[in-house]
């Protein structure tokens, strides 16, 4: 991959980034938005006069005020940071940001909480705590007009105004150049276990998943492993989930061999699924599917008979991780993703593969045009690029 | 009423005879008013104190249908303000002069109950409760519950991002929604998200929950159906202070607990309840507090008696654990039927709905007695206690000169206390026409210029609902004017890298 041949800017302020952003505006060049890198190789070739804003030194909690819920705090703080500050009040990130250094070959990058929240990609609890777009309560940011501006607050319940919020997550930097934000925080769970089950092929495990799921015992993560194990998270107060537990055991103790892991070991378990660790020390293409849960089984079914590839998938089978031997055949795994109704992220891929290939989702026709015009509302001026997408203003 | 709304439009007001025309060929003799009589029905939503007749009332059965109407409309320069059920509480459907109100009471279907995938795929005229009475016998239901649940729409849900008393555990509508059939103002139709948990490209889906039916008309919803919870219980507590109530909500979010639903009321919301229904709230309190928990029963006990035990640490004198589904609904019934039993304490009440960070509750409640004193005016407090959504209910009598003048004084002040104290000005209502005028309490210009530009990337012509929630209305064009001045001229003393 070419790299960015200039300089980084590491702007202090939000002032800075306004004064970039003329100064872009003025040479007739762009910026991207950089928080710690992990996702670079996802953002594309960058063109020759491009200039990376690398937001690290705009960081730091501001305003953390555990029995409001509610955490304030700069774009480029480091993940790590965030989650020792909320451990320590025994609170966390519901959406369980994921860290896909590893994954993405960015080892060493630290993951920062604008670099979550600007590519929008959730952990295993998306399935029962939502997604990252759902704890973003509000934010201060620099469009890429050079305007200073806000929206959203600092509580849960608000409905004043557009929620621009949700145009901030997963924008990857190409709306506007978030500074300051404010997420809601959880309680972090007192106890957890994990159930693991041994049966079939994973068209059996998804509906043995699904079937958990449409119970009322909580399940807070459900998913079938690489291996073909399914993998079933109970998470709260101890009491309550040792109940729960031995219902979802006697629920497939008939379907297979079961066995339940607690606290540590199912919590190390969680975050392998989490980050996909499976497929982090492999150089093979790595795909992102989110399907209907029901048709998961079968789209990878489909491909597979084609093409090779491993499947692990999480969110009880609605978000599939797909690694593929050689080239990766595009056409074959987006247009089956696409009949089931989905779509389908290029996560990894060599920089020759990349360049021939959309990384994220296409859109169709109108959303792609009603895309281009909500971009031109924030940065007529292209001056934040297109990240990984393919409907900015100038392409 | 003092409201400004957009002038009509003298060329479409006079061409109405040939609107009414066009749309009844769209839709073939069959669900288009236009004689006044029949347009009265229309000529409010919940928030009454505003009326105005519309133009004209359409009412499709299809998408395809809507996507002319709008086409035709859009031709035309005629203004259209979507309908649900029309219990808005903050003029969202409030009718123009000038405009059609297209009306969805005939999407009423529900289209597709998908229990693998856990889905719902709804018409956006169906009720909040029909979608969860749809999947109740399988086990299932739709988890946002704004009171009026009976009656409002799931489109009108989506439009408001309504939320209810189970949004802390459970979110609001916006949360909740995966994904809608949507047609622009220019008769274009969208489909954005589906029944996966996320969805590709800029999230507009979310953008489009709580537009106020600015953005577009929505013809279609999937929403995600959770699994009934075996069990519910609740405890009823009551505090010498509204300080030791906010102290107890403090420590049991404090204590690791997120309750499926956390209720206070105050003195005379309280006592005009228990009047009403006579259902055993104390009345020697300052505060009641309701707090649910819901699961299996291991949990359920579990929770309450840590509810219980930090209760009492915070000096609660009066505590009871619902020990039946029967007790429990009689702990609930009270707080649901406050705005009625506040109602007959007086002959009108004004309903607000500012968000709080929850410590300055007490605070807040302080400041509002001195203003309440200032005007007159009796108010009753209740307050999701769990995501800091304060209802204050002014009391005054619309008959006597100049009381609802002061009440509505009186609210616009208990708002900017809300935006004072970290807070904002709706959680749940909406802004509507109705707090339209107070929003640069909360956002600058240029704020509400990137709000607006979105809305102009929707409907650049302005056609859709407009009036509401911007205080002023701008011309797409105008907003790029914003930008040069602000940015250039505002800074000049920027220093560079």
């Amino acid at each position: 991959m070419q790299t960015v041949t200039r300089e980084a800017l590491r702007p202090g302020s939000a002032d800075d980034i306004q004064a970039a952003l003329l100064d872009a505006d003025a040479a007739g060049s762009s910026l991207r938005v950089i928080g710690g890198g992990t996702r670079r190789s996802m953002m594309g070739v960058a063109a020759a006069s491009m200039r990376e804003l690398d937001l690290s030194a705009i960081s730091g909690i501001t305003n953390y005020e555990p029995e409001e819920l509610v955490l304030s705090l700069r774009a480029g703080t480091p993940l790590h940071e965030v989650e020792a500050a909320l451990a320590e009040r025994g609170q966390m990130l519901a959406f369980d940001p994921p860290d896909y250094a590893a994954l993405l070959g960015a080892g060493g990058a630290r993951t920062t909480i604008g670099g979550i929240i600007g590519s929008g990609f959730a952990g295993s609890r998306r399935l029962s705590a939502g997604n990252v777009r759902d704890h973003l309560l509000g934010f201060d940011a620099v469009s890429g007009r050079g305007e200073k501006f806000r929206a959203g607050g600092r509580v849960i319940k608000n409905v004043t105004g557009y929620d621009l919020a949700k145009l901030m997550v997963g924008s990857w930097g190409t709306l506007a150049v978030v500074t300051d934000l404010s997420l809601r925080v959880l309680p972090r769970p007192q106890y957890e276990a994990t159930v693991l089950v041994e049966q079939g092929d994973a068209s059996v495990a998804l509906a043995g998943i699904r079937t958990a799921l449409a119970s009322p015992l909580e399940v807070s993560s459900a998913a079938c492993l690489a291996d073909g194990r399914s993998a079933i998270r109970l998470e709260g107060f101890r009491a309550s989930v040792e109940e729960r537990q031995r219902q979802i055991l006697g629920m497939f103790e008939s379907r297979g061999s079961v066995r339940a892991i607690e606290e540590a070991e199912s919590a190390a378990l969680w975050r392998d699924i989490r980050d996909v660790a499976v497929f982090a020390s492999d150089a093979r293409v790595v795909w992102r599917l989110s399907l209907p849960s029901l048709s998961a089984a079968t789209v990878v079914a489909t491909i597979a008979k084609s093409a090779a590839c491993t499947a692990l998938y999480d969110w009880g089978g609605s978000l599939v991780w797909l690694a593929m031997e050689g080239e990766a055949p595009a056409g074959l795994v987006r247009g089956e993703v696409s009949k089931a109704g989905g779509h389908a992220w290029l996560m990894r891929a060599p920089v020759g593969v990349r360049e021939r290939l959309a990384t994220a989702p296409p859109l169709d026709a109108g959303t792609t045009a009603l895309s281009r015009r909500i971009k031109s509302g924030f940065d007529p001026q292209n001056r934040l690029g297109d990240g990984p997408f393919s409907f900015g203003t100038n392409r | 009423m003092s409201l400004r709304m957009p002038a009509p439009d003298p060329a479409v007001l006079s061409a109405r005879a040939e609107v009414i025309k066009g749309l009844r060929r769209i839709l073939e003799n069959d669900g288009v008013i236009g004689d006044d009589e029949s347009l009265i029905a229309y000529e409010s939503d919940g928030l009454t104190a505003y009326r105005q007749l519309p133009l004209a009332v359409a009412l499709p059965r299809t998408t395809q249908q809507v996507a002319q109407i709008l086409r035709f409309c859009r031709e035309r320069g005629v203004k259209v303000v979507a309908r649900g059920a029309g219990t808005s509480l903050s003029g969202g459907a409030l009718p123009l002069a000038d405009g059609v109100i297209l009306g969805l009471s005939r999407f009423n279907r529900v289209l597709d109950i998908d229990l693998e995938n856990r889905v719902v795929v709804a018409q956006p005229g169906v009720t909040n409760l029909g979608i969860t009475e749809a999947v109740k016998k399988h086990g299932f239901y739709y988890a946002p519950d704004p009171s009026s649940q009976i009656a409002c729409s799931i489109g009108g849900n989506v439009a408001e991002n309504s939320g209810g008393v189970h949004c802390l555990k459970y979110g609001l509508t916006t949360n909740n929604v995966l994904g809608v059939e949507l047609v622009t103002m220019d008769g274009e139709i969208l489909r954005l998200g589906g029944k996966t948990l996320d969805a590709p490209g800029y999230d507009l889906l979310g953008i489009i929950n709580g537009s106020e039916g600015m953005l577009g008309v929505i013809t279609e919803v999937t929403v995600r159906i959770l699994p009934r919870p075996q069990h519910a219980r609740a405890a009823l507590l009551g505090f010498p202070s509204v300080e030791a109530a906010g102290q107890c909500v403090a420590d049991i979010i404090g204590g690791g607990i997120v309750p499926a639903g956390m209720e206070m009321m105050d003195r005379l919301a309280t006592l005009a309840a228990e009047e009403f229904l006579h259902v055993g709230y104390p009345l020697d309190v300052e505060a009641v507090l309701i707090v649910e928990a819901d699961g299996i029963d291991a949990e359920c006990d579990h929770v309450l008696a840590l509810v219980n035990d930090i209760a009492t640490k915070n000096g609660a004198v009066f505590s009871r654990l619902s020990n039946s589904e029967d007790e429990r609904l009689r702990f609930w019934a009270g707080r649901k039927s406050a705005f009625p039993a506040v109602g007959r304490l007086s002959p009108d009440y004004y309903c607000m709905d500012g968000t709080i960070p929850r410590g300055r509750l007490a605070h807040v409640l302080q400041r509002m007695n001195e203003m309440s004193e200032r005007y007159g005016l009796r108010v009753a407090n209740v307050f999701h206690a769990g995501d800091g959504n304060l209802h204050p209910l002014i009391l005054y009598n619309a008959n006597e000169p100049g009381q609802l003048e002061r009440a509505e004084a009186f609210g616009a002040e208990i708002l900017r206390l809300c935006v004072e104290v970290g807070g904002v000005l709706t959680g749940e209502h909406g802004v509507g026409v109705e707090k339209r005028d107070l929003m640069p309490e909360m956002f600058s210009e240029i704020d509400l210029a990137q709000q607006m530009r979105v809305k102009c990337a929707f409907d650049p012509e302005g056609l859709l609902n407009p009036g509401k929630v911007f205080p002023q209305l701008h011309r797409c064009a105008e907003l790029g004017r914003v930008h040069v001045h602000a940015g250039r001229v505002a800074h000049p003393e920027l220093p560079r890298f």
